[in-house]
C-alpha cells in the first residue's frame, strides 16, 4: 500500500471522506449544471474577502465614506480587495439568476424537487439583499438614497417593517444594523439555506436532462475536482476586474435628495418605481417573489422538456423580457425624486 | 383541472405584469428643507453628481435665498451662483456655492484644471457641521479650521481607483491571467476526454 492510500485511509476512517463519493450524473459538469457551484465559489470568494474587508471598514455613519474612501485608496492592497469582493458579488449575483433561470427551462423544480425550488427562490431573496446592504454599506449618495429607500419600504409595511426604520432603536444607527444584517444575519441564513439545499441535492440527485437519459455516472468528488477548475477561472476573472476597473466611491452624501440610480439588479424596479412611486418598488418585488414561490405548484405536469411545457416557457420568458425591458427604460431615463426630495 | 391551473397561472402573471404597468401616479416630492445651510449643500451635491439636474439646484437655492433661517451661509454668494447657472457655468456655480457655506473670513477653494472648480462639500447627514470660524483676534485657530474644509472638499470629490501598472498590479493581474488560462485549458481537456 503507498503512502497515498495510506494517509487517505487513515482520514477516511476519521472523516469518512468515501461518503462523498457518490455518483452525480456526467452533465452536472457542463457549465449550465456547475452555475450553482459556481455561485457557490462566488459566495466563498466573498466571505473571505468580506471578513479582511471587515478589518478596515468602520459602519459608523460619520466615519463609514471615509473608511471605504481609506479602503480605496490608502490602505495597501485593500483597494484590490474591495474589487474582489465588489466583482465577486457583480458575477454572484450574475451566475444565481442565470441557475434559477436554467432550473426552471429544465423542469428541475418539478417533483419531487419542489422544496428545493422554494429553498432556491430563499436563496436568491438573501443574496439580493446581500447585494443591497453591500450597496448601502460604502455610504455615498448610491447607498444612501438605498437606505433612505429601506426605510420608506419599512414605513409602507408598518409593524412589519419596523427594523427596518431607524425607530427601531435610538441606540445602533440602521446603517451599522444593516452592517451586522450583511456580515452577519444574511450570511448566516444564507450558511442554512444553502445546507438545505445541499442535502436535498443530495436526497433526491441532480435533476436529468430533460428528454435525455442519465447517462454515465461520476463519483461526487470528481464533481468538486471539476469545479475546483471553474473555480480558477472565477477567482482569475474577478482578479482581472478588480485590477483594471476597480469600483468608485462617491463623495460622503447629502441628506433630502434623491440623484442615483440603483445598481443594475434593481434597475427594473427602479422604472417601477418611476410609475408608480416607492410602493410599487414593495409591491412589484413582492409580485416577483411570488410568481418565483408558485412556479413548482403551477408547472406541475411530468413534463420537463420545454416543447411540452410552452405556456410557462412563454410566461417565463415573457416576465424575463418585461424585466430586461424595465431595466433598459430605466437606465436610458434619467433620476426621479421618490423618497424624500 | 392541470389545464385549469395553467390559465390560473398565467391569469397570475398578467396581472402581476399588468399591475407593474398600471401605475400612473407620479412619484411623490417631498417638502424642501427651511433653512438655508441644507439647502445650498444639497444644491451643491446635487451639481457634484449630476449637473443636468439644474432644475432641483435653481429650486434650491431660491429657497435658500428665502430661508428664514440663513445662518452659516453667505447668501450673496449663492446668488451670484444662481445668476452663473444661468449662464450654464457649472464649474463656477459649484465654486461658489461651496464658498458660500464656507466659515466666514476663509478663502475662496482653487480653482480647478481648465478653470473648472473642485465638487461642492457634501456633508454626511450625521456628520457634525463645519468648525465656526475662529472669534477676531483669536491666534493659531485658523489653520485647524482650513484643514476641515479641505477634508470636506476632499470628501467630495468621487473617488475613482485607477490602474496604474505598479509591480504589484502586474504581478496580480499576471497571476489573474494565469488563472483563467489554466481553468480554461484543464475545462477544455476534461471536455475533450469527455467527448466518445
Amino acid at each position: 500500500m503507498s503512502t497515498r492510500n495510506g494517509v487517505w485511509q487513515a482520514l477516511d476512517e476519521r472523516l469518512k471522506l468515501s461518503d462523498f463519493t457518490y455518483p452525480v450524473p456526467r452533465h452536472a459538469n457542463t457549465v449550465a449544471y456547475s452555475l450553482g457551484g459556481i455561485s457557490l465559489i462566488g459566495f466563498i470568494v466573498l466571505i473571505v474577502s468580506g471578513i479582511l474587508l471587515a478589518q478596515y471598514y468602520d459602519p459608523v455613519p460619520q466615519l463609514a465614506n471615509d473608511s471605504v474612501r481609506a479602503i480605496t485608496q490608502g490602505v495597501h492592497f485593500a483597494r484590490i480587495l474591495r474589487g474582489i469582493h465588489y466583482w465577486a458579488a457583480q458575477v454572484v449575483m450574475l451566475t444565481v439568476l442565470l441557475h434559477m433561470f436554467r432550473s426552471f427551462i429544465t423542469g428541475s423544480f418539478k417533483k419531487p424537487r419542489e422544496a428545493n425550488w422554494i429553498i432556491g427562490v430563499g436563496l436568491l431573496a438573501v443574496t439580493v439583499g446581500l447585494f443591497f446592504t453591500g450597496t448601502v454599506l460604502k455610504w455615498d449618495q448610491e447607498g444612501f438614497e438605498a437606505l433612505e429607500h429601506n426605510i420608506a419600504i419599512g414605513h409602507l409595511l408598518g409593524g412589519l417593517g419596523h427594523w427596518f426604520t431607524p425607530a427601531f432603536t435610538e441606540h445602533v444607527p440602521l446603517l451599522v444594523r444593516l452592517y451586522i444584517a450583511h456580515i452577519n444575519i444574511l450570511p448566516g441564513i444564507l450558511l442554512l439555506l444553502l445546507a438545505g439545499h445541499f442535502w436535498l441535492i443530495k436526497k433526491h440527485g441532480i435533476s436529468a436532462r430533460p428528454g435525455q437519459p442519465v447517462g454515465e455516472m461520476l463519483p461526487f468528488t470528481a464533481h468538486l475536482k471539476h469545479l475546483g477548475k471553474y473555480a480558477l477561472v472565477f477567482v482569475g476573472i474577478v482578479l482581472i476586474l478588480a485590477v483594471l476597473r476597480p469600483p468608485a466611491v462617491g463623495p460622503a452624501p447629502v441628506e433630502g435628495i434623491e440623484v442615483t440610480k440603483p445598481p443594475w439588479p434593481f434597475l427594473s424596479l427602479f422604472a417601477v418605481e418611476n410609475w408608480i412611486g416607492i410602493s410599487g418598488l414593495f409591491w412589484a418585488s413582492a409580485v416577483l417573489f411570488i410568481l418565483l414561490l408558485l412556479v413548482p405548484f403551477v408547472d406541475r405536469s411530468p413534463h420537463a422538456v420545454w416543447r411540452r411545457r410552452p405556456v410557462f416557457i412563454a410566461l417565463g420568458v415573457l416576465l424575463l423580457v418585461v424585466l430586461a425591458g424595465l431595466g433598459l427604460l430605466a437606465w436610458l431615463t434619467p433620476g426621479a425624486v421618490h423618497v424624500g426630495g | 383541472m392541470k389545464r385549469h391551473l395553467r390559465w390560473v397561472a398565467a391569469g397570475i402573471l398578467a396581472a402581476g405584469l399588468v399591475g407593474l404597468a398600471a401605475g400612473g401616479a407620479l412619484a411623490h416630492k417631498g417638502k424642501l428643507p427651511e433653512d438655508a445651510l441644507t439647502l445650498v449643500r444639497q444644491a451643491s451635491a446635487l451639481l457634484a453628481q449630476n449637473p443636468g439636474m439644474t432644475g432641483e439646484v435653481r429650486e434650491r437655492l431660491q429657497a435658500a435665498l428665502k430661508s428664514k433661517k440663513p445662518a452659516g451661509v453667505h447668501l450673496d454668494q449663492v446668488a451670484e451662483a444662481l445668476r452663473v447657472l444661468d449662464k450654464k457655468d457649472v464649474g463656477t456655480a459649484r465654486r461658489l456655492l461651496m464658498a458660500a457655506i464656507m466659515p466666514a473670513g476663509m478663502p475662496m477653494p482653487p480653482e480647478g484644471p481648465r478653470g473648472t472648480a473642485p465638487k461642492a462639500a457634501a456633508t454626511p447627514p450625521s456628520a457634525a457641521p463645519l468648525p465656526s470660524p475662529p472669534p477676531a483676534g483669536a491666534s493659531g485657530q485658523p489653520p485647524v479650521v482650513q484643514l476641515s474644509v479641505e477634508v470636506a472638499m476632499k470628501m467630495a470629490e468621487p473617488l475613482q481607483a485607477r490602474f496604474t501598472g505598479s509591480k504589484a498590479e502586474n504581478a496580480i493581474l499576471a497571476s489573474g491571467l494565469a488563472l483563467v488560462g489554466l481553468g480554461l485549458f484543464l475545462l477544455g481537456r476534461t471536455r475533450r476526454a469527455m467527448q466518445p
